[in-house]
């Protein structure tokens, strides 16, 4: 009879899968890999195309592209998982307080996550970094911080509906209460609404922590990391292409992984 | 004669993503000849919409046609390519669909609405006249809104919608589930006075056998995906054949037939509500000077449409919204105008209430065990006590809200408030969401469950016949006052205020 979209859905479902789970590998298992140090400059090989010594080529340093790409992921995983798990945290915390309190709270609390909204998330991160540095720990609070507020939103507004359900009513008639009812029966199905939300924010925060490094000001050379490579390389592009093309494509199938597989939550 | 509507032989599967495969329609048959009105009935997943959807060439996502041809208006419908079904709808069949509210486009007027089905250049008059012959005038329609016309108005509106370009075939889905038993009714007069004047072939699907009686010649009685039994509707309805048809009708709650015998209470009220009013959103009054007791061991009956502060009161008594004024005491005294947070745990545990939806009376993440025992700290043994007294197994206590059937969701809500052992137990609208066969159920396990503990109870329900077949004591309800009150029997057989006569009336047309 007809083919239904639903086996197309499959098929992208498992190749979305597979992408995931080659990230997921290679960032695990990088330095396991017979593969050339990330920081090996071979002066003799500066820029070269595919070769047997170098599948892709080497950068301006002479460092091997392919052993870099592989690395330079785990960084910014690195940042983005713990990063978007305090974002997380706060967002939930936020957002369901704010939808129990009710009244003035509610308002503060709101205005709280209006405010975060409303910075120029970039520009702010590029000040933070200009003060305080490379330090990890800095930049995955600010993070944190910054990406919270979406989650905190829609927290909110999942809190609220699910605050006037029967369920929750009945809780209040049988004694529970406040944070009782919050953690009993609230909060664990708003995880399944905010999950999506979170793995979204995950996907902005790699961004956002590449295009700092892109600009100097996340990972630090030598550090292989995407942005920082393709900054590093873009001035030899037309020289060996790959030594960009690997890292944007390693993030942008990263990214679109992650994005897809929400989507079909 | 030549048939409108033929179902040769047909079968419909669902098939999930995991190739699980449901039958949902099974060899079905059917014939409708042009004029005339058949019915559908049938409980919640026996495939009556999905019948009437396919009759419109609808085949809903996930759902397969495996054998068997349907042909509407001589038309193949399910093979026939969609620009010919495109014009075949509202010409020759159109389909009023079940949900009210999302029937109509929200940003449209009625005007817009028929300018989408006619044409830009579709004059007033033939808009007016169109929404004359349904019942309604007009002039005062045009230019509102969906959310600005109630619930029978829009019912007439989407009537008028699908008969302006006169179709041979009307097809409707539950005309009239989302409406008050009065206005119900002047619906279906609605529809027999159109059907009768335009001689269109209708096929109208309900659970409700009562709807079906008034309104159709021929009815089909279906359980499962398969058609069980059909014939004259007097046939069917008197006579019934099939074991299934003769449990339907067995169901249906009747005016004289009591299920637990009332009796007169003397004790100490468990509950005394005094001048009690609400107001809430700017000054209505939702409730206004109510004044009811509850007697212990008492079953009160509350009646009343939707809007007249029925579903209010419970929540004012059990606490859940607060009062503008009067007073609520139980039977030692104790203030329950006092917020929930700050009652005893024993003054909590007195009171409890079961709600209509039970898709909502149960935290979708929690097993049944888990629902039952998280505030009332009851043990295995407790929660097993429990789950026999609502007749459920053992095997429901590592369920979860998803892997039950509605009935036995409400079962789990009402386990869940007897674990509390309350003595007055507020029951909203607790079978309204179930079929007619789960009802019956519930409310016999409710009758021998409040035999059992004698607690009392106050249950609201929009159907008199059931209410009366169970309570000791009637309030009727309107616009938030109490119009009258008095045992169940004298409020069924002589109601005084015209209000209650009306509503009876209804009732008793209602049975057959």
């Amino acid at each position: 009879m007809n083919i239904s979209p639903q086996h197309r859905s499959t098929r992208i479902q498992i190749f979305v899968y597979c992408v995931l789970g080659f990230h997921a590998v290679v960032a695990l298992i990088a330095p396991f890999l017979p593969l050339m140090p990330t920081d090996k400059q071979d002066s003799g090989a500066m820029l070269q195309g595919f070769s047997s010594a170098h599948w892709l080529g080497t950068d301006a340093l002479g460092r091997d592209v392919l052993s870099r790409t592989l690395h330079g992921g785990r960084p910014s995983l690195a940042i983005a998982i713990l990063a978007t798990a305090l974002s997380a945290v706060i967002g939930i915390a936020l957002g369901s307080l704010a939808a129990l309190a009710g009244g003035w709270v509610d308002e503060a609390l709101s205005r709280l996550i209006d405010f975060l909204l409303a910075l120029p998330t970039l520009i702010l991160l590029l000040l933070i970094a200009s003060f305080f540095g490379h330090d990890p720990f800095i930049l995955i609070v600010t993070l944190g911080f910054m990406y919270a507020a979406p989650i905190a939103r829609v927290a909110r507004a999942s809190t609220q509906v699910l605050l006037a359900r029967d369920f929750v009513r009945v809780a209040r008639l049988q004694g529970g209460r406040g944070v009782n009812i919050l953690l009993g029966e609230v909060l664990p199905n708003v995880w399944r609404v905010v999950f999506t939300e979170i793995a979204m924010q995950f996907t902005w925060i790699i961004l956002a922590f590449s295009s700092l490094s892109f600009l100097g000001l996340g990972a630090s050379p030598p550090t292989p990391e995407w942005g920082l490579m393709i900054a590093e390389a873009r001035s030899y592009m037309t020289i060996n292409p790959t030594a960009v093309i690997a890292p944007i494509v390693m993030l942008a199938s990263l990214v679109l992984a992650v994005q897809a597989l929400v989507d079909r939550e | 004669m030549n048939a409108i509507l033929q179902f040769d032989h047909v079968c419909v599967e669902a098939r999930d993503g995991n190739g699980a495969v449901t039958p949902i329609l099974d060899s079905v048959d059917i014939t409708v000849e042009a004029g005339e009105k058949f019915g559908i009935v049938g409980g919640s997943g026996s495939g009556k919409s999905t019948l009437l959807r396919i009759a419109a060439g609808v085949l809903s996502p996930g759902l397969h046609h495996t054998s068997g041809n349907v042909s509407t208006a001589g038309v193949s419908m399910l093979t026939v390519a969609p620009k010919v079904r495109q014009q075949m709808y509202g010409s020759s069949v159109a389909l009023v669909a079940q949900s009210l509210g999302e029937a109509l486009t929200s940003h449209l007027t009625v005007r817009a609405h028929f300018r989408d089905t006619l044409g830009r250049d579709v004059s007033d008059e033939t808009i007016l006249s169109s929404l004359d012959d349904a019942g309604l005038d007009g002039a005062k329609y045009l230019n509102r809104y969906p959310h600005q016309i109630s619930g029978g108005e829009r019912q007439r509106v989407l009537l008028a919608l699908a008969l302006v370009r006169s179709p041979s075939l009307l097809l409707l889905d539950e005309p009239t589930s989302a409406l008050d038993v009065g206005i119900a009714a002047d619906v279906l007069a609605t529809i027999v006075r159109l059907q009768e004047s335009r001689g269109f072939a209708l096929v109208c699907v309900s659970h409700d056998i009562g709807v079906i009686g008034r309104v159709c010649d021929r009815v089909a009685v279906m359980s499962r995906g398969r058609i069980v039994e059909h014939g004259a509707t007097s046939q069917v309805l008197t006579s019934p054949s099939d074991p299934y048809t003769r449990s339907l009708l067995a169901s249906i709650p009747r005016l004289n037939v009591r299920i637990r015998e009332p009796h007169a209470s003397e004790q100490q009220p468990v509950v005394v509500v005094r001048d009690l009013t609400v107001i809430r959103s700017g000054s209505s009054r939702a409730l206004d000077s109510i004044n009811v007791e509850v007697g212990k061991g008492e079953v009160v009956g509350v009646i009343g449409e939707s809007g007249s502060g029925k579903s209010t009161l419970l929540s004012v008594i059990c606490g859940l919204i607060p009062s503008t004024s009067g007073s609520i005491h139980n039977a030692n005294g104790f203030d329950l105008t006092t917020p929930l947070r700050d009652r005893p745990a024993a003054v909590l545990s007195e009171i409890q209430m079961v709600f209509q939806n039970p898709d909502d009376s149960l935290n979708p993440v929690r097993t049944v065990e888990q629902s039952l025992a998280r505030y009332t700290h009851a043990n295995r043994e407790e929660v097993l006590a429990a789950l026999d007294a609502v007749e459920l197994s053992e095997q429901f206590l590592t369920r979860r809200p998803s892997e039950m059937s509605g009935g036995e969701k409400q079962r789990v809500a009402i386990a869940r408030a007897l674990l509390a052992h309350p003595q007055l137990l507020l029951l909203d609208e607790v079978t309204s969401a179930l079929d007619v066969t789960v009802q019956a159920s519930v409310v016999k396990m409710l009758a021998s469950v409040q035999i059992a503990t004698g607690m009392s109870m106050v249950i609201v329900s929009h159907d008199i016949a059931l209410i009366a077949s169970f309570a000791d004591r009637l309030i009727v309800l309107r616009n938030g006052q109490v119009v009258e009150q008095g045992s169940a029997g004298d409020v069924i057989d002589s109601p005084s205020d015209p209000y209650t006569q009306h509503l009876v009336k209804l009732a008793k047309t209602n049975s057959f």
